[in-house]
């Protein structure tokens, strides 16, 4: 794992919520 | 996707069509405009080399897939997020085909197919990911492509009457489309502001960095980059929102007061949607995401 960046807060962060808005969303136009 | 397309073949019904290509046209409207204006950096949207063979073959595989399935990537991530336990067995599936295809004993099919690549020009100057535009007369015409595209698309959606009220519980199919758009568009931006590379919300290569960092502690992605996590592995920002996706639809089903534990009576359909999710893999792997 020597040379790859340490994941900040915020690329966690990020990560997980573009993925709760898509689910939201796919969920509720009921995809 | 898959009940977009599903709908107009078994029930010629194409209201969940209109919502695919409203999201299309904002995602393909919204994702160039943020790229001209410079929010993806210098190397702007990354677009995928173009096989023909593979795409074809791996999508045509796909399609077999998730009508097996009952979803395709995102809906059987997000079916999961409704308590349905088919969906979870077809995600596994899905990552079983995708890893073998990926990384395992089915990558020489795969990388066969995705041997015979187009690109335009020669030498230095090739383009190896051709975009519509270089096709049909370089970057000068990328607008008037994306207008025409558009053009052909809004008349479409519009019949449709998307500012008609939606049902009682959920949104209309226009609302539902056009967030998805925005969020594919958001998604583009943050892939590359927060991810190190800009990509598309796909689902293929995402399931299969999670799962492999789920499993072994390093995505081994072939080309995003990815993060070092607390120590404990190695991971693709990507794989991130793989895990937010049944949460966003937790959230949802459980506010419209839809979440039920769901598990079908026939053990035989735990098979179909198993081998279904399995097909999807390759599939989703060979056509590349």
């Amino acid at each position: 794992m020597e040379g790859i960046p340490q994941a900040s807060i915020m690329v966690l962060l990020s990560g997980v919520l573009v993925g709760i808005l898509f689910g939201f969303v796919l969920q509720r136009g009921r995809y | 996707m898959n009940s977009a397309f599903r709908d107009v073949i078994f029930v010629n019904d194409i209201t969940l069509l209109r919502a695919w290509l409203l999201a299309l046209v904002i995602s393909i409207i919204g994702a160039n405009f943020i790229e001209d204006i410079g929010l993806m950096g210098a190397d702007g949207l990354r677009r995928q080399a173009f096989a023909p063979i593979a795409a074809v073959i791996g999508g045509y595989i796909f399609g077999l897939g998730i009508v097996m399935a009952g979803g395709c990537g995102s809906g059987v991530l997000y079916k999961q997020g409704e308590g349905q336990f088919a969906a979870t067995i077809a995600t596994f599936g899905f990552g079983v085909g995708l890893i073998s295809t990926m990384h395992g004993p089915l990558k020489p099919i795969s990388k066969f197919l995705k041997s015979y690549k187009v690109s335009i020009g020669g030498g230095e100057d090739a383009i190896t990911s051709p975009a519509l535009w270089d096709i049909l007369g370089g970057q000068g015409m990328k607008w008037i492509i994306i207008a025409v595209i558009a053009a052909i698309i809004i008349p479409v959606v519009l019949k449709g009457k998307p500012f008609a009220k939606g049902p009682k519980k959920g949104w209309s199919w226009s609302v539902g489309g056009a967030l998805i758009g925005v969020v594919v568009v958001l998604a583009w931006w943050a892939s590359y502001f927060w991810g190190g590379q800009a990509r598309g919300l796909s689902f293929s290569g995402p399931l299969s960095d999670f799962l492999m960092f789920a499993l072994t502690g390093n995505s081994q992605a072939p080309f995003d980059p990815m993060f070092n996590i607390l120590g404990i592995g190695v991971i693709t920002w990507s794989a991130l929102y793989v895990i937010g996706v049944p949460l966003g639809a937790y959230m949802s089903s459980k506010g419209l007061g839809e979440f039920k534990l769901t598990a079908p009576k026939d053990p035989n359909e735990l098979v179909r949607v198993f081998l279904g999710g399995l097909v999807m893999g390759f599939g989703g792997a060979v056509a590349g995401g």
